[in-house]
């Protein structure tokens, strides 16, 4: 009775009923969106995560060199709950980038990213890159052996580049090495500047998504897409399923594999993500014994010791990185969306993610 | 031209000028003064470094490694790996710097011997008097 005149006292005000009928409940999605077609939201929830896990550890973080290391120590073993904060913010960061590399591939397997969605995935593609760099500048502020010397080696790679490379490394540091400095300039990245870029990016990519409609599953589509459109035309799907409550309750479920996975690997797991020289302050003079990257950046990195040719090397990672992210424009024929029936497309996809697992493989363990 | 048309070109120019105003300033500022303090010379008795020993040393905020090898005589070397900015290390048993990175390997005079470097290690001149040696 109470609760009801409270929902009711809202209800006036709010008109939240209203707000769900109009873009939830009339939202539709098609037939065939299943769990995997969930990702985009469970990313954004890991994100949601990351954004408050890391509040909570800046306000114990210090970042300077004399203190960051001390500091990262004392959250985790003097403050209540500050190790629960650190691990889930330290798992969760390799957990995301896992979720957007199968919604990524996903999306590119359903050959959803074809006209009119070429933005929605350039805007996913530029996000994803901007998650990476945010592991990047965030593996140096706990100022550890593991992120130091991970740092000097990956402000390193873009020397490479021909012309622009030691002016883009001396940028990424701030000098000639890793200081202070970088410290700074990383915080500052990894706690404001990319967090902002990537939520106004999820603001776009969620807009695009609202006004094209969620795409058809391609078994279900046309043998041929109209690529010709010139006006504007939206999915609405009205044989589908309303986004809420229907595909809704498939994004919760998914949302909470995410937390089951997170905390399946806090308990049991917990070092999988913080090898033994984390536990070790940044020493600039001495290198430690093995220093690898994590698992996302074992390909790129086993690719440029492989190959000897540094500029080759990273050439060959910026070829692929924009022609990823521009890949719409380099599909952009009039065929079908069903990838079964395009056999050149489906073993280009096949030969990138066989060499991707073969070099994280090989890096692993070589 | 119409009061429209100037009031366009006005804000594109206004425009460009804040933009570039902004944009030239933020590039700079991002570039922290490269610091003019260097040390001029670094000076250590021979007897630090006794035949098939090296010792490390910061110059100039670079790691360096000064190696006496054998036969040869002291030489000042980087210890940063071309390769990827690792600090090589000296193995003395095997005559060669080792990179714990990627396994790179230089020969004590820099030079590659194997792994991923392409270009051998920077070689810093030495004054070597009687009883001392001098980097610089």
């Amino acid at each position: 009775m109470m609760w009801g005149k409270i929902k009711h006292w809202i209800e006036v005000r709010i008109g939240l009923e209203e707000l769900i009928n109009r873009h939830l409940r009339s939202f539709k999605t098609p037939k065939g969106a299943g769990f995997l077609s969930t990702l985009g939201f469970v990313a954004m929830i890991a994100f949601i995560v990351q954004v408050i896990t890391g509040i909570m550890l800046l306000l114990y973080y210090v970042p300077h060199p004399d203190f960051a290391f001390q500091s990262v120590q004392t959250i985790t073993n003097e403050i209540p709950y500050g190790w629960l904060f650190r691990l889930v913010h330290n798992i969760g960061s390799n957990i995301i980038i896992g979720v957007i590399i199968i919604h990524l591939l996903h999306v590119f397997l359903r050959v959803s990213y074809k006209k009119p969605r070429e933005i929605t995935w350039v805007s996913g593609c530029i996000m994803f890159f901007l998650v990476l760099l945010t592991s990047i500048t965030g593996q140096l502020l706990p100022w550890n052996q593991t992120g130091f010397w991970q740092t000097t080696v990956t402000s390193t790679i873009p020397a490479f580049l021909p012309i622009i490379g030691e002016g883009i490394s001396s940028y990424m540091r701030g000098g000639e090495f890793v200081t202070g400095i970088t410290l700074s300039r990383y915080f500052s990245f990894h706690v404001v500047i990319l967090p902002v870029i990537i939520s106004v990016l999820i603001g776009l990519h969620v807009l695009m998504i609202r006004r094209q409609g969620i795409s058809t599953s391609p078994s279900l589509e046309p043998e041929s897409i109209e690529t010709s459109n010139t006006e504007f035309k939206r999915e609405d799907h009205p044989e589908g399923q309303p986004c809420f409550p229907n595909f809704s309750l498939k994004r919760l479920f998914m949302v909470m594999i995410y937390f089951v996975i997170v905390f399946f690997i806090m308990t049991f797991m917990q070092n999988i993500f913080l090898p033994p020289e984390t536990n070790f302050p940044a020493n600039p003079l001495m290198t430690p014994e093995s220093i690898r990257p994590p698992w996302y950046f074992l390909a790129p990195y086993q690719l440029i010791k492989t190959i000897p040719n540094d500029i080759l090397g990273i050439t060959l990672i910026v070829i692929f990185s924009v022609g990823l992210m521009f890949w719409p424009f380099f599909d952009a024929k009039d065929a079908g969306r069903n990838i079964q029936k395009r056999p050149l497309l489906l073993s280009l996809a096949l030969i990138v993610l066989a060499l991707w697992a073969i070099l994280t493989i090989w890096g692993m363990y070589s | 031209m119409e009061r429209r048309q100037l009031l366009k070109t006005s804000l594109a120019f206004l425009g460009t000028t804040a933009l570039v105003s902004f944009v030239y300033p933020a590039s700079k500022f991002l570039v922290p003064p490269q610091k003019s303090a260097k040390d001029a010379q670094i000076t250590l008795d021979k007897d630090q470094i006794p035949t098939g020993t090296a010792k490390e040393i910061i110059y100039n905020e670079i790691p360096l490694v000064i190696i006496n090898r054998r036969g040869s005589g002291f030489i000042a070397l980087s210890r940063i790996c071309t390769h990827l900015g690792c600090l090589v290390g000296y193995d003395s048993f095997n005559n060669k710097l080792v990179c714990p990175c990627h396994a790179g390997e230089f020969d004590l005079e820099g030079n590659v011997l194997s792994g991923p470097a392409t270009k051998p290690l920077h070689r810093y001149p030495l004054k070597i008097s009687s009883k001392q040696i001098t980097v610089g």
